[in-house]
């Protein structure tokens, strides 16, 4: 049976695990860019390609955080060295949580080819991991939908990891935000972004840490602080544009843009890159 | 057997082993000197034994609470409430080892249980690892004597306990923990959603917390099975009950039997004047409503309850006398409406359970009924959420025929065996395996 998943899984066409399986095993795009679901539906690589002449492709992903990124890059950077790479972090992620949004359980399909280093990280993460990776079932554990539709799905993806989102805010159903200052800053997390940095150093790659925009929430809770002087005493150039294109028509929901407000924001960001090299 | 209860418990955070080690040499010892004593005396080591365990409960669990409640006062009066808080993590499982303490310091005092003389079989009564953390709340009559019994090597008991065991395994992790990635959304950010989004997270919490209390129930038993010994049935298909009075029959067993046995009756059962039992059965509920936690939504929950069972007993004096016919009972219809109404009051109490306070509850409730939010559609978890629950009913309204507590019992070895290895392969290809705990090992 696990012969079985794994043969779907690796046979995906389109999808976000496709998009993983792509970023681990195919692309030698030269700008790469990381990130939550902000990332995913903000980052247009089309725009990125023409405006500076670069390869491009969005890894973001749903619901996860800097330390899905972190074991991301590490699974890259095994293979080749991207020239660029553009973070997506939002501060309201650095804080602990009930449950963690990072999935590391994501790379399980991905230990038995070649992607070693993935399996230390999470392994190390959770003590029963070596005792379910026994099974061959388990590592494509909760993957029988999303493979399945990425079999049946025979648009290839050309959007480049991109995920377009349609439709306009609608302010009557804006939450009310909860104080972000009550939570208590998540050290691992703070860890994970430090050790994304380093790597990034450590193999020369041009690092942009971004906050992309968000539909009227400030970030200026405690983690701001810490994460801003993180990485001014680590050299890294971060653009904080939580503020930018602050008008509905331009959002999906109050935490993503729509795909008019994505292009502009892409090629805002384009126009930044390009002047400052 | 108790070194391996002591580690495990040791294995949360190891110095509250003293907390249970106070409560058992003040309970082992009232139980000696109620059986040795008659009289007044016997009282007093009851009462010394009550206050030993209720005063552990209130310093761990309820001290912040009230502290919290009367600085909230204080301000409210103009005064400067400030009282201290106690920086302490509730130990786990605190209220069930209290519980099953005093059930033993009871039965002694009213003789129908004999004080054990041996210290470390009475801490393996309160301290047996499957049952310590999440029950079932164990009597002594039926516990004690067991660890007196030789227990050989029994296939066929290894076997049932490792198919009860399985199938709570997979309630929790395929079901429940599926079902919470919706919940929490939902719960969480109680003001983005709205209509139909918080109805469904609603329905899928209330099996969600089956799911997890009655598969950490299977588990318990199960294990317990494995090993020789026999817990008590703790749920009995709660969700197909047609009144509210039947689910508390089959919620929890362990416990409302507790607070029927050891509170309700005591206050007088149903031997009181009408008005008096009302007033019983709301105190007895709003008491098992705190008992689940310190915060006035577990008080809310359990009133809720409370009063759901009064206006059922009400209901049951002014309704037509054609409703009460046996035929009438049995037919299709009022089979599933009683069924469909029974699950959407326990709904509703559902929602001040899982709501992070009373205000969030409130809202969730208001805006439950408003239809302008958009649908949240996490597709895969609805898809693999709607799959379990569809199993569970098919096969829980089977084991309901069979009155099983296993799932699947067939009449060949080999289908029987391999349905099994099925639920194992469903476990490791779609559970749900972020290490969530167990909701009830908070209690």
């Amino acid at each position: 049976m696990g012969w079985g998943l794994q043969k779907m899984y690796f046979s995906q066409k389109s999808g976000e695990r496709y998009s993983i399986t792509y970023a681990l095993d195919s692309t030698h795009a030269d700008l790469l860019i990381f990130g939550s679901s902000r990332a995913s539906h903000h980052y247009i690589p089309t725009v990125f390609k023409d405006s500076l002449q670069l390869t491009c492709f969005n890894t973001g992903k749903d619901g996860e955080g800097i330390s899905y990124n972190y074991a991301l890059l590490l699974g890259i950077v095994s293979r080749y060295k991207p020239s660029y790479i553009l973070l997506d972090i939002s501060e309201g992620s650095f804080y602990k949580k009930r449950a963690s949004p990072d999935n590391l359980v994501a790379f399980m399909p991905y230990f038995n080819t070649g992607h070693s280093a993935l399996r230390e990280i999470v392994v190390k993460r959770n003590q029963f991991e070596k005792l379910k990776l026994f099974s061959a079932i388990y590592p494509y554990n909760s993957t029988l939908i999303s493979s399945l539709k990425g079999i049946n799905n025979n648009q290839p993806d050309n959007l480049s990891g991109y995920l377009p989102l349609y439709g306009h805010l609608n302010i009557g159903t804006l939450p009310v935000l909860s104080n972000q200052s009550k939570n208590e800053i998540d050290s691992d997390k703070i860890e994970d972004l430090t050790n994304f940095i380093h790597v990034c150093k450590s193999y020369h790659i041009r690092l942009y840490i971004l906050q992309s925009p968000v539909f009227m929430i400030e970030s200026n809770g405690p983690a701001f602080a810490v994460l801003n002087n993180l990485l001014v005493n680590e050299g890294v150039p971060f653009f904080n544009f939580s503020g930018y294109l602050n008008t509905s028509d331009y959002f999906k929901d109050a935490a993503h843009l729509n795909n008019e407000g994505a292009q502009l924001y892409s090629k805002m960001l384009a126009g930044l890159i390009k002047n400052r090299h | 057997m108790l070194l391996a209860s002591c580690y495990f418990y040791m294995s949360f955070i190891p110095v509250y082993i003293l907390i249970l080690g106070f409560t058992i040499v003040i309970d082992y010892v009232a139980g000696i000197y109620l059986e040795k004593f008659s009289g007044k005396k016997r009282k007093y080591f009851l009462i010394a034994s009550l206050i030993a365990n209720i005063g552990v409960l209130a310093v761990f669990k309820y001290y912040n609470f009230f502290i919290d409640n009367f600085n909230s006062l204080g301000s409210w009066w103009g005064m400067q409430g400030n009282l201290p808080y106690l920086g302490i993590i509730l130990p786990i499982g605190l209220s069930f080892h209290t519980f099953q303490a005093m059930s033993y310091t009871i039965e002694v005092y009213r003789g129908n249980q004999k004080a054990e003389k041996h210290f470390g079989i009475y801490s393996l009564y309160v301290m047996f690892y499957p049952q310590l953390v999440a029950g079932p709340i164990e009597r002594p009559q039926n516990l004690l004597h067991q660890f007196r019994e030789k227990h050989l090597f029994n296939y066929d008991r290894v076997l049932a306990g490792l198919k009860l065991m399985t199938w709570g395994l997979f309630k929790k992790v395929v079901i429940a923990d599926r079902l919470s990635l919706y919940t929490d959304a939902v719960y969480n950010n109680p003001s983005q959603h709205g209509g139909l989004t918080i109805i469904l997270a609603t329905i899928f919490f209330a099996f969600q917390i089956y799911c997890d209390f009655s598969g950490y129930s299977d588990m318990a038993i199960g294990s317990a099975r494995v090993m020789g010994f026999d817990l008590m049935t703790n749920f009995k298909m709660p969700y197909f009950s047609r009144s509210i009075g039947e689910f508390w029959k089959r919620w929890h067993i362990s416990l409302s039997t507790w607070f029927k046995d050891y509170l309700y009756i005591p206050l007088g059962g149903n031997r009181v004047a009408v008005s008096r039992i009302y007033f019983n059965l709301l105190l007895v509920f709003m008491i098992s409503g705190i008992w689940h936690g310190a915060n006035w939504t577990f008080v809310v929950w359990g009133a809720l309850n409370g009063v759901y069972l009064v206006v059922e007993m009400l209901f049951q004096k002014v309704k037509p006398p054609f409703l009460n016919q046996p035929k009438i009972k049995e037919t299709g219809w009022y089979i599933v409406t009683s069924t469909l109404l029974t699950f959407t009051l326990t709904c509703i109490a559902w929602v001040f359970f899982r709501a992070t306070s009373v205000a969030d509850a409130g809202l969730l409730l208001k805006n439950a009924l408003q239809f302008n939010h958009a649908f949240f559609s996490d597709k895969t978890t609805l898809s693999y959420g709607f799959a379990g629950l569809l199993f569970l009913v098919l096969i829980e309204r089977n084991m309901e025929k069979r009155k099983s507590s296993l799932p699947f019992e067939c009449k060949h070895w080999w289908l029987n065996q391999w349905l099994y290895i099925s639920l194992i392969i469903l476990i490791l290809m779609i559970g749900v395996f972020d290490g969530g705990q167990f909701i009830y090992f908070q209690f």
